[in-house]
C-alpha cells in the first residue's frame, strides 16, 4: 500500500492530470475499438470512405504534433529550471503549432464538406468526424492552455499542461494509423 | 539532448506509417507494422515526454495495456 502511495506520489505533474489523461485514453481507445468493431460490418463501404480522407496532410499534421509536442516538453523543462524567457517561447512556438494543426484540420473538414460529405453519409465518416473533432478540441482548449501558461510559466502549471499536451499527442499517434492508414 | 533524440525518433516512426501506407502496402503485415509503429510512439511519448521512464512499473503497466488494446484492434482490423 505504502509503495503503491510512493509510485503515485513519483508522477509528474498533479494526480488529477493522471486520472483525466487515463480517462481519456479510455474514451479514445473505446471509440477507436468500436469503429474497428462497426468496420467490420462493412469492410468495402469503410475502405471506400476512407480512401476519400487526405493521408499525407494526416501525416503532416503528425509531424507537426509531434514537434509542438517536443517544443512543449522544452518549455517545460526550462519554467523547471526558471530559463522564463526560453518557456515562454518554446510554450508559444508549441502552441502556433497546436493552431497550425487545426488550420489543415479545418482545411480536411471543409474539403470533405464541399464533397457533400458529412456524419450522416457514412458510418466511417460518423467515426471520422466524431473522433478526430474531439480530439481537434483537445488540441483546442491545450494550445489555449500553452499560449496562457505563456504569460507566467511557473513550474507546476507548465509541467500540468504540457502533460495535457502530451495526452493529445499520444492520442493522435494512435487515432492517426487506425483512422486514416489501417486499411 | 533525450528530448530532442525522442522527437527525431518520432518523427522518423511517423515518416514510417505514412510510407507505408503512402506506398499502398495492404495486407496483415502492413497493418500490424502500422499498428506496432504506433505502440511504439505511445511508448516513447509515456517513458520521455510525460516522464513515465523514472516510474518503470507505471510505464509497465501503460505500455503493457496499450498493447493489449494494439492486439485487439489488429484482430479486429485484420478481421475485416
Amino acid at each position: 500500500m505504502t509503495e503503491r502511495a510512493s509510485l503515485l506520489d513519483d508522477l509528474p505533474g498533479d494526480l488529477m492530470i493522471w486520472v483525466l489523461i487515463v480517462s481519456e485514453l479510455l474514451v479514445f481507445g473505446a471509440g477507436l475499438l468500436a469503429y474497428l468493431a462497426v468496420r467490420l460490418t462493412d469492410p468495402a463501404g469503410f475502405a471506400d470512405a476512407q480512401d476519400h480522407l487526405h493521408r499525407v496532410g494526416a501525416g503532416v499534421n503528425t509531424l507537426i504534433l509531434i514537434t509542438s509536442g517536443w517544443l512543449a516538453a522544452r518549455g517545460a523543462r526550462a519554467a523547471e529550471h526558471h530559463q522564463h524567457s526560453t518557456a515562454r517561447l518554446n510554450l508559444l512556438a508549441a502552441a502556433a503549432l497546436g493552431v497550425l494543426f487545426l488550420t489543415i484540420k479545418a482545411t480536411e473538414f471543409s474539403g470533405l464538406s464541399g464533397l457533400g460529405i458529412s456524419t450522416e453519409t457514412h458510418a466511417f465518416y460518423t467515426f471520422y468526424f466524431l473522433l478526430t473533432g474531439f480530439h481537434a478540441a483537445h488540441v483546442l482548449a491545450g494550445a489555449a492552455l500553452l499560449a496562457g501558461l505563456s504569460i507566467r510559466p511557473t513550474p507546476d502549471a507548465t509541467e500540468n499542461a504540457v502533460a495535457f499536451w502530451h495526452m493529445v499527442d499520444l492520442v493522435w499517434v494512435i487515432l492517426f494509423p487506425v483512422i486514416y492508414l489501417v486499411q | 539532448m533525450e528530448l530532442t533524440r525522442t522527437w527525431g525518433l518520432l518523427i522518423g516512426l511517423s515518416l514510417g506509417s505514412t510510407v507505408l501506407a503512402a506506398a499502398g502496402s495492404a495486407g496483415g503485415w502492413a497493418t500490424a507494422a502500422i499498428l506496432v509503429l504506433a505502440w511504439f510512439k505511445s511508448h516513447l511519448i509515456l517513458k520521455h515526454y510525460l516522464g513515465l521512464g523514472r516510474i518503470p512499473p507505471i510505464l509497465r503497466g501503460f505500455d503493457i495495456v496499450t498493447g493489449l488494446v494494439m492486439m485487439v484492434m489488429l484482430g479486429l482490423a485484420l478481421a475485416g
